[in-house]
Order: structure tokens, then C-alpha cells, then sequence
């Protein structure tokens, strides 16, 4: 988990300590990085061909995608379906879902399970930034995405649920893949 | 190329110099006003041939305060000249077509010689589709955004286009161009990206 940092305040007639300056430092360090503990950010990517069904299923990620980027320890291969947050705030997400060809369609949306610990949505289900891509003989692409609508709290999940009208499984590359970034406290 | 700027630390009871006063200035002002922003256009129609990726060919800099992009060499290309991870949107609008047909888009990076993995390696993402139309001044727009992988320097991206038959990019959303008031096109056809954080 990334800490957030605090911008420190000075008074009139106060020496500014070491403590004081490293706080302003620390605070561009963790705007400016993408090393462990700061700025959060995820680039989760298959490295599968997933099969998709008319039955609502996650879409799964791996360590081991072509790219793969998660600085704050939010993904983990034994829960692929899945990110979880570690950094509490306002998020941002991405995705594009190889949805494989039929002649059917692709359903795509960002599902959030929050925790009891999420203040102002305890223990909820939000679905939301749904999309649909129109199935033929190529690969078809179900992109969405945007700021995510809630406040997100440690703990809380952030999964992409997939629904096909017919069976059909990833064509060729890239594979599905999710990105998203921490925004705001 | 956007010098990243250099965080100092300070001591305990250490004095704080004008140097270091000055970095931690640079520092603050770059995560506040980020000085790498893209924004790309066409200020003309481009012809996609069927069962052909094309490349777009930006020809318009409307933002380009990296010289990521040149109109005239290689104009599909924004080229990395700062280490790191972008966000990029790209918007296409596709004209009518002889008949309903698959489309799509996708940005895609291709290595330089400054990536660990050598030169001329390509990874796609942030890939949409959708089926064009058949009904004549009926467009349809496609928007692409994601986090790009780690951009090392002269990385580049470029924005493609697929049509499973013969289609034009069109580079403003009505018969009438609404350009803004600095004159440039509406963007019916665009590229935004800007500089997110320091990578790998």
C-alpha cells in the first residue's frame, strides 16, 4: 500500500525543519513514480486465450502478460479476475477485452466489490461502464473505462466481468488487458 | 526531451541551499503542470483500403510540447523523448461504407533502441472495434484510451486502422468544419496523450 503523501503547512516565524522539507520532496517522488510505493498504477494483461460464454465470467490477467505493471501489490495470479485496492481514493480505469469472433456480441463491465471498511459504500456491488462490441469473423474489441464512480477504499475489488452471446475465445494478440492509475485522495 | 527533475533530501537540521530549494521548485512544478502533452489531429480526410492496418497520419500539431511528433517525417509516429508512462486517447471517425463492415483500432508501440528488448518489437493495446454503417453522412467515431506500456526514448506509438472493406477517416464530425479559435479542426480525428509518471 502506497502512502499518501502529507503536504506539510508553515507558520510565520517558524524555521522550516528537515522533516518539513522532505515532506514536499516526498510528495513529488510520489507523484512523479511508479516504483513501489508510489503513485499507484496497474497494466494487467493475459497471456491466454480466454473463452468466453453467455454466462458472466471474469476476465483473468497474469504475471506473466507481455506487459505486466502493478507497483502497488494490488494483483496477484492466484486471484487472476481480480485487482484489489491497496491505495484508498479515487481511481481511473481502462480496458479492451479480445472478445474472439462470432456472429454475436461481447458484453463487457467494471464490476466493484467494496468491503464493510468502505465508508461510503460498505460491502456493495456497483456495476458500471458497461460496453458492447458486435461479434463477426475478426476479433472484435470491447473497450471501456473512465473514473471510477466510487470512492475506493483498501480491500475493495476491481473486476471485469464478460458475457458473450455465443461461445467464442480470444483470437490473436493482444490479449485482454486493464489499466487504471490512482487520481486522487 | 523533458528533463525529469531530481528530488534532494535533506538532512536533519540541515540548511537547506538554493540548489536544493530549487529542485524541490522544479520538482512541484513538474507534477503540476506536466510538461509533456500531445495533442494531434487531421485536417483531412484519409483513405483506409480494405483489409489494410492502416497507420494514421497525423498532420496537424495542434499541443506538442515534447517534439514527440513531425508532420512531415513519419507523421503516424509519436516518438518517446522522455522516459515513462503516458495516457493517450485516440478518436477516429469512419465514413459510411459500401456495406456494414468490421472495424478497428488500436494503438501500437514499436521499440527503439533504448528498450531492454532491443529495437523494432511491437506490442498492441487499447484495441476497440466496432461494424461501420451503410447510411450516407452517417459517421461513426471509436474512442481508444489507455496507459501505455513503458515508453524508453524513441519508442513510438502509432494509431491504426482496419476496415474490412475500403473506408475514409474523416477529420470533422459535420459537413462544415468547426474549427476552434485558434483554427484547428474539431477533431473528429485526434490523438491526446500526456506524460503520467516516471517508468520503468
Amino acid at each position: 500500500m502506497a502512502t499518501i503523501p502529507t503536504v506539510p503547512s508553515e507558520e510565520a516565524g517558524t524555521i522550516s525543519t528537515s522533516a518539513d522539507w522532505n515532506a514536499w520532496c516526498g510528495t513529488c517522488t510520489y507523484l512523479l513514480g511508479s516504483g513501489s510505493g508510489k503513485n499507484p498504477m496497474f497494466f494487467l494483461m493475459s497471456n491466454v486465450a480466454q473463452t468466453w460464454t453467455t454466462t458472466p465470467g471474469f476476465c483473468n490477467f497474469n504475471t506473466a502478460g507481455a506487459v505486466f505493471k502493478d507497483n502497488d501489490g494490488g494483483f496477484s495470479n492466484s486471484t487472476p479476475g481480480r485487482y484489489t485496492v491497496q491505495t484508498p481514493g479515487y481511481w481511473t480505469v481502462d480496458w479492451a477485452i479480445n472478445g474472439g469472433s462470432s456472429a454475436s456480441f461481447l458484453v463487457c463491465y467494471l464490476e466493484i466489490n467494496t468491503t464493510s471498511a468502505n465508508l461510503y459504500n460498505p460491502s456493495a456491488t456497483i456495476k458500471c461502464q458497461y460496453t458492447n462490441a458486435a461479434q463477426t469473423t475478426a476479433a472484435a474489441y470491447a473497450t471501456s473505462g473512465g473514473l471510477v464512480p466510487i470512492v475506493l477504499f483498501a480491500g475493495d475489488l476491481l473486476q471485469l466481468v464478460v458475457q458473450s452471446g455465443a461461445s467464442s475465445t480470444e483470437l490473436t494478440s493482444p490479449y485482454s488487458h486493464f489499466t487504471g492509475s490512482w487520481v486522487s485522495a | 526531451m523533458a528533463t525529469l527533475p531530481t528530488v534532494p533530501s535533506f538532512a536533519f537540521q540541515e540548511v537547506p541551499t538554493i540548489t536544493k530549494l530549487n529542485q524541490v521548485a522544479t520538482a512541484v512544478n513538474f507534477v503540476t503542470q506536466i510538461p509533456i502533452v500531445i495533442s494531434l489531429k487531421r485536417s483531412s480526410t484519409q483513405a483506409v483500403a480494405a483489409s489494410t492496418s492502416v497507420a494514421v497520419q497525423w498532420n496537424v500539431d495542434e499541443v506538442d510540447s515534447d517534439n514527440m511528433h513531425s508532420t512531415v517525417t513519419n507523421p503516424s509516429r509519436l516518438v518517446s523523448q522522455t522516459q515513462g508512462y503516458y495516457k493517450m486517447h485516440a478518436t477516429i471517425a469512419v465514413s459510411q461504407t459500401a456495406t456494414a463492415a468490421y472495424t478497428s483500432m488500436w494503438f501500437q508501440q514499436t521499440t527503439g533502441s533504448n528498450n531492454p528488448l532491443g529495437s523494432g518489437h511491437t506490442q498492441i493495446f487499447g484495441p476497440s472495434s466496432f461494424l461501420s454503417n451503410t447510411v450516407t453522412t452517417d459517421f461513426r467515431s471509436c474512442t481508444l484510451s489507455c496507459i501505455t506500456p513503458c515508453l524508453y526514448v524513441n519508442d513510438y506509438i502509432e494509431c491504426y486502422v482496419f476496415s474490412a472493406v475500403a473506408c475514409t477517416l474523416q477529420f470533422q464530425y459535420g459537413s462544415t468544419a468547426f474549427l476552434d479559435s485558434a483554427g484547428f479542426p474539431d477533431g473528429a480525428c485526434c490523438l491526446y496523450g500526456y506524460y503520467l509518471m516516471e517508468g520503468p
